[in-house]
């Protein structure tokens, strides 16, 4: 379907838009730097006060596949549910099932990185089949 | 002008034009390069890791790329809340990202009268599990297949680019089909049936731990994965991660759900909660849902939707 020029109008203004586009966000909001650890990394932490007392559950997980840490941030609900953002609409029972549905979900080979000033070179995953040709 | 949205599996007219809008925003473009988003990262959120091959984008890659974004942003850090889910925000933040694309296929389409169609997931919950990945909207005439890569109808000419790892960076990949996964997860085997059972928008602490309220029931976190998380766990593959909008299905299961609040209000008021002065920031009626491209919206503004779209039905079982 070719675009009418009306509608390419309305939609190299919004591209346009984009490039110059300046997030502001509300004090406290922003994204969490992946390559910053600090005292809560890997650490779910739950707090209730019930009858009066202050309830701390704190929960580590060290997951490992294949020999390997598996760098995956578990989150623990109340309900004893757990959670991770990779997964951003599941919640499982059991870390076990996460893990599995990572694999599924997630394992793949993907092209070298050829973006940005500084060009670092991809590094395969444990498990990676051979790079996608021509990337 | 003031679309209708209508049940897609009641409209062949309401699909045809959906797939249309679809596939014609779904051609890479010269001016929406992967260095494009790569270059608004830098300027807006370094942190986010970006990495891939430089190529033509889409404008739908941009709304995939958008809906990472704020997946990315948390509101506020630490708190397991996101600019655009696991919080009060969840359901005005999808509204106003919807609307948007919905302006953009009445552009594509030369129609000021289309409304995006909806998938009543609730009445195929009703069915027996093997059928439920075996109805027509799973066939080449509607959205392609419901296991592996679809290659059926015009969504089997969609493609993947942008795509989001079990690290959170953000991949441009060599274009390749979309693929599902339906019905075979073991988190979800079949899909939700639904129940209206809340008086009440959301309550603290406003995250996915809030027991109780319109919203968390309809996110799906009580007793997860159910309702609008239980279609993403359902249907899986490209549906799974945070460029779940690589597959159309995602606009359908969001447009029900958005059909499903709205059926919420009309029974029990236009009302949000929280309001200033307390809530969690960014999640507040007057706090500004995350935007990357057109214009900035806040809660309060899409409340009512009447003057962009209505409903075939606001019946929900």
């Amino acid at each position: 379907m070719q675009l009418s020029e009306a509608a390419e109008e309305t939609l190299s203004a919004a591209v346009k838009g984009f490039s110059k586009y300046k997030v502001k966000l509300p004090k406290g909001c922003g994204v969490r730097d992946p390559s910053k650890k600090d005292e809560h990394t890997g650490k779910s932490i739950r707090a209730i006060n019930y009858k009066g007392h202050d309830i701390e559950v704190v929960t580590h997980y060290e997951l490992k596949m294949d020999g390997k840490a598996l760098p995956v941030h578990v989150e623990v609900g109340d309900d004893g549910s757990v959670h991770c953002h990779s997964l951003p609409n599941y919640s499982f029972r059991s870390v076990i099932h996460l893990v599995r549905e990572l694999i599924d979900v997630f394992e793949r080979p993907l092209p070298r990185n050829r973006l940005g000033k500084n060009k670092s070179s991809y590094k395969a995953k444990s498990g990676e089949k051979s790079r996608a040709k021509g990337a | 002008m003031a679309g209708i949205r209508e049940n897609i599996m009641a409209s062949t007219t309401a699909r045809d034009k959906y797939v249309q809008a679809l596939v014609a925003l779904d051609q890479p473009r010269a001016d929406v390069t992967a260095q494009l988003l790569y270059d608004f990262l830098q300027r807006n959120f370094p942190q986010i890791q970006m990495r891939g091959i430089n190529q033509n984008l889409s404008i739908y890659d941009l709304f995939v790329f958008w809906h990472v974004v704020a997946m990315m942003v948390e509101t506020p850090l630490g708190s397991g809340r996101n600019a655009a889910h696991s919080g009060p925000v969840f359901l005005p933040w999808h509204r106003h990202y919807m609307i948007l694309l919905e302006q953009f296929m009445q552009s594509a389409l030369g129609d000021n009268d289309f409304g995006l169609p909806y998938w009543d997931w609730a009445a195929d919950g009703e069915l027996p599990r093997t059928q439920q990945w075996q109805t027509q909207l799973w066939t080449a005439n509607y959205i392609g297949e419901a296991r592996n890569r679809v290659l059926s109808g015009p969504i089997g000419g969609m493609r993947v680019r942008v795509w989001q790892d079990q690290n959170r960076v953000l991949h441009s990949i060599e274009p390749r089909p979309i693929e599902r996964n339906a019905g075979r997860s073991f988190g979800a085997r079949d899909l939700p049936t639904t129940a209206k059972d809340a008086n009440f928008y959301d309550l603290s602490p406003w995250s996915r731990g809030s027991q109780g309220g319109d919203r968390n029931r309809l996110e799906g976190w009580i007793g997860g994965p159910q309702l609008h998380n239980r279609v993403h766990v359902w249907i899986g593959g490209d549906m799974s991660p945070g460029t779940s909008p690589n597959d159309p299905a995602f606009f359908l299961n969001h447009c029900n759900v958005d059909r499903i609040w709205e059926s919420w209000m009309v029974e029990n008021g236009r009302s949000y909660e929280p309001q200033a002065p307390i809530g969690p920031v960014g999640h507040r009626l007057n706090h500004t849902l995350l935007t990357i491209l057109g214009g900035a919206r806040v809660p309060a503004d899409v409340l009512d939707p009447g003057q962009w779209y209505s409903y075939d039905s606001l019946t929900v079982d």
